[in-house]
């Protein structure tokens, strides 16, 4: 395929240094004759400049046009690829046990973090719907409560995502509040959250809470554990 | 000494007690059973030879041994050098362990893939296993979404 270069109409030729050799002469007054020669020149030159910029337009769109088919063709090569994966060979039961295994020691949620098995389940619909079908990988995490305000906004959704996906596995939850608790003397919101669920499903749950003194939790009696763990090593009160 | 025959008729030959360490093989010994099924014969005889004489699973030990194993993703250096093949072969390996029925095997195997992915964005681990992001484009919107969210606080 040729390719013609583009030419403007009015194709304005001057010799940009006999210009500026003028310029820099002195100025000894234009005639009226050479006056109107040079506005005629800006007029052509104005007319190649429009000419030239809807052509770079053009080819802009059309190279912006053959880059998206390009990326087109990439995303179909990638797919193709994907097919071709050897992790697609692994049987549902063998990926699940990685995903088990990548998770253990791996399941801080924070604000800013919502724990590794989101991160599991946003990889493609098959990991998933293993992850949300793999109970075990919701039920076991740990976080660090700093105010009631940033639970209510951030914590409060995870940990009902958490919940509603751990099913009627054994919860294992670690929870940090002593900054919390040292300040406050009320019962802790994630109390108040594993009450609700507690009543409404048969929940088993391991709770680690590490605080540094004694406080009783409103909220406690409600739940139904299997066991809470106090972290007495950092108990100053040595209760 | 027991004669193995892979699927392109290549012959190894081992000591029964190393092959036995595939539960599989074990049984179809005990049965004289037959299969088919293509395996990495010699990595899959490297690796048995290597544990030679070290205790197996007991049949049952399913839940609290497979646990207490599992408990960690440490992998000793001797597997992870093992190991430390191609990704194609990798999965060879896991699925050959599976097929085999050699527990101790398959954990090696999916550590180091569960290692490989720790720590990483869904996009990283899209990138390391050729995997596509297949999810429809309403999820993917409120997918990122989401993760704007998150990183908002960051």
């Amino acid at each position: 395929m040729s390719v013609s270069l583009f030419q403007p109409h009015a194709s304005l030729d001057i010799n940009l240094e006999t210009i500026l050799v003028q310029l820099r002469q002195l100025p000894d007054g234009l005639s009226d004759r050479q006056y109107s020669y040079i506005l005629h020149l800006i007029r052509l030159a104005d007319k190649d400049i429009n000419e030239y910029t809807t052509e770079i337009s053009r080819l802009e769109s059309q190279l912006s046009s053959l880059k998206a088919q390009c990326e087109r063709v990439e995303r179909q090569k990638l797919a193709l690829h994907s097919l071709l994966s050897p992790l697609r060979s692994l049987p549902n039961e063998i990926l699940t046990i990685i995903f088990r295994c990548a998770c253990l020691g791996n399941n801080s949620v924070s604000c800013s973090n919502p724990g590794f098995v989101y991160t599991i389940s946003a990889v493609c619909s098959r990991w998933c719907h293993l992850a949300i079908d793999s109970s075990e990988l919701w039920a076991n995490f740990r976080y660090t409560f700093y105010s009631e305000e940033m639970f209510r906004v951030r914590m409060e959704p995870v940990l009902g995502l958490y919940l509603e996906r751990s099913k009627q596995q054994l919860l294992t939850l670690d929870i940090d509040a002593h900054e919390y608790w040292e300040s406050q003397d009320r019962s802790n919101p994630t109390m108040q959250k594993l009450a609700e669920y507690s009543a409404l499903a048969t929940c088993n749950l391991s709770l680690h809470l590490f605080f540094r003194r004694a406080v009783s939790y409103p909220a406690q009696h409600k739940l139904a554990c299997v066991g809470i763990f106090h972290d007495r090593t950092s108990d100053s009160s040595g209760n | 000494m027991v004669t193995l025959v892979t699927s392109d008729n290549e012959k190894f030959n081992a000591e029964k007690e190393v092959v036995e360490r595939s539960v599989l093989i074990k049984n179809m010994l005990e049965d004289v059973g037959e299969s088919d099924q293509p395996i990495p014969l010699p990595m899959f005889l490297e690796y048995c030879e290597h544990h030679r004489g070290e205790p197996l699973p007991a049949p049952d030990a399913d839940t609290s041994q497979d646990d207490t194993r599992k408990r960690t993703t440490d992998i000793s250096e001797w597997d992870q050098k093992f190991i430390t093949v191609d990704q194609e072969m990798l999965f060879e390996i896991i699925l050959a362990a599976n097929y085999l029925d050699i527990k101790s095997l398959l954990d090696v195997g999916c550590k180091t893939v569960a290692n490989m992915i720790k720590g990483k964005t869904p996009e990283e681990i899209r990138k390391l296993f050729n995997i596509v992001n297949d999810f429809t484009p309403r999820r993917r919107c409120a997918q990122i979404k989401k993760e704007n969210e998150w990183a908002e606080d960051r």
